[in-house]
Formats: structure tokens, C-alpha cells, sequence
């Protein structure tokens, strides 16, 4: 089975994929299968819990507007739509890195601060968090 | 893997380089020779650990276990300032107005400075 069945963006593929014999497969082998489906399990709470933790960490500053995610397996990227000349809020989004790093060791971060959203709207595989 | 002395030359060269480009002219280059003489300290610092960063997401998360937040903000400041002078033209002349070379300068200052007295 594709390690990227833990993507979050897996949902709308597979609903894009519903009638493919692929789909059809991957579903069946994880119905059948007590160890995989409490793994995918696991990893749906632990992408929950992230996302939990992230979206509060964000919603905390107000100068923020708007935050992307990307969450693979173990790999986890974050855009960040804010004032760039703001040190201070800059500072701020540092911090959360931090905290979010210490949180989570077991993943590898991408951070990236945008001034504008507009160019990122349509970045493939991202959601918006925020 | 390099050696501690070949980052710490490595940062010393870059350092060299910085001093011959700074102006606002080449403000770009300048931001992005600040964020290699940075991470050429830290990587000689971590070097002397036997650590060696394979990649950037390695490096920051080594960053900000190893150092106090001031520091790792300060390597953020410098990544971010290199990331939108390379890839991001209309962002960086946008923040030219703010974005003060001293402001980087701080930044470089204090990791060096960090990154000596961890010794």
C-alpha cells in the first residue's frame, strides 16, 4: 500500500478516485485488515491533534491572515500569510515554529511566510488551516 | 562530510564577501551572503559536535533544540530575508522599505556571537 494514504489530501482523491480499481483495492485491503486500519487510525488522530494544535497556535495572532498546510507522512510544510515587515509578528511566528517543532520531533517542518496570499491559492496539495 | 575548519573558512570567506558587496545596490546578495555566513557558523559549531545537517529542514530543527529561541529567530530572519531575495522579486523590493540592513546585521551578529560562546 502508497505510504501517501496517511495524506490528508487522500479524502478528495479518492473521492476523485471512487470508481477506480485502485480505490476499490486500497479500500479492501484496509477494511481486511485489523493492523493497517488501526494504523490509519492512528495516524488520522495524530494529523487531528496537529492540526489542533497548529490552528489554536495560529488564531492566537491576530495579525495573521491566512495559514496553509501540507501534511505528508512525516513531513509537515506551512505557509503563513502575514506582514513580512513586521518584525515583531515575524518574531511572534517564530515562536510558534519553535513551539510547533518541540511539539511534534517525530516530523520534519517547512515554514514559509508570505505577505501574499495570492500567489498560493492554488498551491497543489496545500489546505487551507486558517 | 566537511570538515569544522572548512565552515568556519567557508564562514570567514563569506564574511570577506560581505564586506565587499554591502550596499543597498546588491541588498539582495548581501541578505543572502548574511544567511550562508550564518549557517557556515552553525554548521562549524555543529561540526565540532560530529553533527552534520544534511538539509535545511534538518538544520532548523537542530537549530532550535541546540539554541536559545533568540537565536533560532534571528536564523529564521536571515532564512526568510534569503529566501524572498532569491525566489520572491516582488516581495523583497516591497520589504526593502523595512527590512533594514542593521535589523540583519543583528541577526547575523547574534548567532555568531551565539554560536562562538556555545563552544
Amino acid at each position: 500500500m502508497s505510504i501517501s494514504i496517511f495524506d490528508i489530501r487522500e479524502e478528495e482523491r479518492f473521492d476523485l478516485m471512487k470508481e477506480s480499481a485502485y480505490y476499490r483495492l486500497s479500500q479492501k485491503i484496509v477494511k481486511e485488515n485489523d493492523f493497517l486500519k488501526n494504523i490509519v487510525k492512528q495516524k488520522i488522530k495524530e494529523i487531528n491533534i496537529i492540526k489542533s494544535f497548529l490552528y489554536s497556535s495560529y488564531k492566537s495572532i491576530s495579525e495573521i491572515k491566512k495559514v496553509y498546510i501540507k501534511i505528508n507522512n512525516k513531513s509537515i510544510e506551512l505557509i503563513v500569510v502575514a506582514d513580512k515587515n513586521d518584525r515583531k509578528i515575524k518574531d511572534k511566528i517564530f515562536s510558534i515554529e519553535s513551539k510547533t517543532m518541540n511539539e511534534f520531533q517525530n516530523y520534519e517542518f517547512e515554514f514559509i511566510i508570505h505577505s501574499d496570499s495570492s500567489d498560493i491559492e492554488n498551491l497543489e496539495g496545500f489546505n487551507k488551516l486558517l | 562530510m566537511s570538515s569544522e575548519k572548512s565552515h568556519l573558512d567557508q564562514s570567514k570567506h563569506n564574511n570577506e564577501f560581505l564586506k565587499q558587496i554591502r550596499s543597498q545596490k546588491f541588498y539582495d546578495w548581501v541578505a543572502t551572503t548574511m544567511f550562508y555566513t550564518a549557517l557556515h557558523q552553525i554548521d562549524f559549531y555543529l561540526a565540532k559536535k560530529n553533527i552534520h545537517p544534511i538539509n535545511h529542514k534538518v538544520r532548523r530543527a537542530i537549530v532550535n533544540k541546540s539554541f536559545r529561541i533568540e537565536f533560532y529567530k534571528s536564523f529564521r530572519n536571515l532564512e526568510e530575508a534569503c529566501y524572498d531575495a532569491r525566489y520572491k522579486p516582488d516581495e523583497w523590493k516591497k520589504s526593502l522599505n523595512s527590512i533594514t540592513l542593521k535589523e540583519l546585521e543583528e541577526d547575523l551578529k547574534l548567532i555568531r556571537n551565539g554560536a562562538n560562546a556555545s563552544n
